[in-house]
């Protein structure tokens, strides 16, 4: 926070409404987030969580009934939200801002060639020639993995498998060069040794690239074999934001540790998993103060009031009454009057 | 009601009143479409050759990747689809051919849980008639109002209130659909329960919640499941042993240590290597895994094993002749020519 350049996105408390008949539900209630370049962060959460509502938000795709009620999303320290922010957002979207989706079935368009829908971003954001843009296809065919490039383009998406969609939906989403990828559930959909090739691919795409990506999954396997950086959702909230090897070694949240107990695990095995009773918050009538606080096994009267997100490491912060380790900076970090 | 659940082998030393189920090279393929006239009808081989035992109070694992057939072998020991050849044995007795009212009567003694709770419940139904419905069907019960006293032990049992019974499904998460299909597929007491995926689309802290229910349900009523997934975290927890599909033959089956701890055939090895394990820097990455972009599949009317053309230690032999399940200790068979 201290240093001068800005993160390249940066969320500042932002709630995301969607008014429906029965009232109005909250999806994200005051998230505040960075990501810097070239960084890889993971956003965990169970489904209502808030973490594709997130993902929409940053993308510009919160449509009506939805609405961003309050906050400020920044690109390069800049607004990229309300009319002041349109110029800016409509220049990044689709460019340095890009997005791979959970279903490479239902992403592609089935009746056009996949050469002519990489091609279609080229010529539309860069504006470069149909020849340029052909050869730049074959470039990005070439580098997500799939072989014979050159044939491969003039066929139907019917006509490659789950694993192979996803590249070339990965392909679309590199073909401008972007600085930040967001990829939502991108390997739910795909069987686990196709999971491991894209996910590979992605990392291999990011060091190539200096690229930042926010990985959306409720896979914690996902998580902790991708990401540098984890911030866990629950009830449309940040919960915890810390380094990978913080959230799985010495987690702070009673949530993130339930969430970590209540996954089988292929590398051991527990007589009884343990279970976090009860259910999510419902996103209508959510409590007013720690959302996760009547599931929480060691919720105290103090949690009806919202918690702060409090500093539990260098670069780790969690919106807990509770935090089991109380954070002391480093006297490196402490500066002298 | 209670049994304790057994340790069992794949074949031979089980005991015959231990058996529940057992399974002989079941078959399944379907016709090819567009033969033409006077050409030979051609088909797609969806199982082939499946053998296996299941024993009471046991948990059979079965994973497999997408269309390896996991799903249709579910369907085909609740002989809701036809089989092209192989034998089912349900409690001595072979029910292979059985037919019409016979087949009804075995329903009572094998159920489903699906993977959806979300598509496989009537929305218009209450909860109370959704799990009196079963009963009702059978001629356990003349009504709805008959069968309440057995419906509500039956939410008892799934830990849902009882107050439930009068509602709709709206309203109900995942978790709790998902007990009322348990609830559904309880009522007529089987033995024997096929659960399709049956936590795949549920969150992980509500997943936990319903491993827990069919593992107490399994003590205290002695059920056999054939536990259908592709998440070996879950298999692992849940079942006693697990059968490893590929390309709809069984390719490995063995007591969970075993595959687990050694595993035998390179399609196993690949699929246990490729697992994401949450702790960061937990999987090695290895090359044991297929070859980037291939999903290469080996055409099934072709004699061999149909990993081959991905796996990095196949030989001349595996094109030619198809490896059939082989023990490699009393508890644990593969079907490899390398062993």
């Amino acid at each position: 926070m201290i240093g001068s350049t800005p993160p390249l996105l940066e969320l500042r408390n932002v709630c995301v409404n969607f008014d429906t008949m029965a009232g109005t539900a909250q999806g994200l209630r005051g998230v505040s987030l960075t990501i810097d370049r070239g960084e890889t962060l993971g956003l965990v959460g169970e489904s209502g969580s808030g973490k594709s509502v997130t993902a929409q938000a940053i993308m510009g795709l919160i449509e009506a009934p939805g609405r961003i009620a309050s906050g400020d999303i920044l690109w390069d320290g800049r607004s990229i939200l309300g009319p002041k922010g349109k110029a800016l957002a409509q220049s990044i979207r689709g460019k340095k801002l890009s997005m791979v989706f959970q279903n490479p079935m239902t992403s592609l368009n089935p009746l056009m060639t996949i050469g002519a829908q990489i091609q279609e971003v080229l010529t539309r954001h860069l504006g470069v020639s149909r020849r340029q843009a052909r050869e730049r296809a074959i470039e990005l065919i070439d580098m997500v993995g799939i072989g014979m490039p050159e044939q491969r383009l003039d066929q139907l998406p019917h006509e490659f498998s789950g694993g192979m969609r996803q590249r070339v939906m990965i392909a679309i989403a590199i073909a401008c060069e972007p600085e930040l990828l967001v990829a939502d559930e991108p390997t739910t959909a795909l069987d686990v040794t196709v999971q491991a090739q894209i996910l590979d691919l992605l990392e291999e795409i990011q060091r190539r690239m200096n690229l930042a990506v926010m990985l959306i999954t409720h896979d914690l396997g996902v998580v902790a074999e991708t990401c540098h950086r984890v911030a866990v959702m629950y009830g449309g909230q940040i919960m915890e934001d810390a380094p990978v090897q913080d959230i799985f070694n010495k987690p702070c949240h009673p949530y993130t540790r339930g969430l970590i107990r209540a996954t089988p695990r292929v590398d051991q095995v527990n007589e009884r998993l343990w279970s976090i009773e009860g259910m999510p918050p419902n996103l209508l009538a959510p409590p007013p103060g720690c959302p996760f606080m009547p599931r929480c096994p060691s919720a105290l009267a103090l949690c009806e009031t919202r918690p702060p997100s409090i500093q539990t490491g260098a670069a780790s912060i969690a919106a807990c009454w509770n935090t089991q380790t109380t954070y002391h900076s480093e006297p490196s970090h402490v500066r002298t009057p | 009601m209670f049994a304790p659940p057994s340790p069992s082998a794949i074949a031979g030393d089980l005991q015959a009143q231990e058996r529940l189920l057992s399974v002989t090279d079941l078959g399944v393929r379907y016709a090819v479409p567009g033969a033409g006239f006077g050409q030979p009808q051609r088909y797609f081989e969806v199982l082939d050759d499946i053998t296996f035992d299941i024993a009471r109070g046991e948990t059979l694992g079965l994973v497999g990747e997408s269309g390896s057939g996991k799903s249709t072998i579910g369907r085909a020991l609740l002989r809701r689809i036809k089989l092209s050849s192989g034998r089912i044995d349900f409690e001595g007795r072979d029910i292979t051919n059985l037919e019409g009212e016979e087949v009804r009567q075995l329903r009572k003694r094998m159920q489903l849980i699906f993977q959806d709770p979300y598509a496989s419940l009537n929305p218009r139904m209450s909860v109370g008639e959704l799990i009196a419905e079963p009963l009702i069907v059978h001629g356990l019960a003349r009504n709805r109002d008959d069968a309440r006293d057995r419906v509500l032990d039956l939410l008892d049992c799934v830990s849902l209130p009882r107050t439930t019974i009068d509602r709709h499904l709206h309203g109900f998460s995942g978790g709790q659909r998902q007990r009322i299909g348990i609830a559904r597929a309880l009522a007529l007491q089987p033995a024997f329960i096929v659960a399709d995926e049956p936590v795949s689309a549920l969150d992980v802290s509500v997943r936990a919640q319903v491993i827990n229910l069919m593992q107490d349900l399994q003590r205290s009523m002695g059920l056999s499941y054939l536990f259908i997934g592709h998440d070996l975290g879950v298999i692992r927890h849940i079942s006693q042993r697990i059968a490893i599909i590929h390309s709809g033959r069984i390719i490995e089956i063995g007591d969970r240590d075993s595959i687990y701890q050694r595993p035998q055939h390179p399609y196993s090895r690949a699929l246990l290597a490729a697992i994401p394990v949450p702790v960061p820097g937990g999987r090695v990455k290895s090359s044991v895994a297929a070859p980037a972009g291939s999903r290469v599949e080996v055409s099934r009317s072709l004699p061999g094993c149909r990993y081959r053309a991905r796996c990095p230690v196949a030989i001349a032999r595996c094109s030619e002749e198809t490896p059939r399940l082989k023990q490699v200790t009393p508890t644990h068979a593969v079907a490899c020519w390398q062993h």
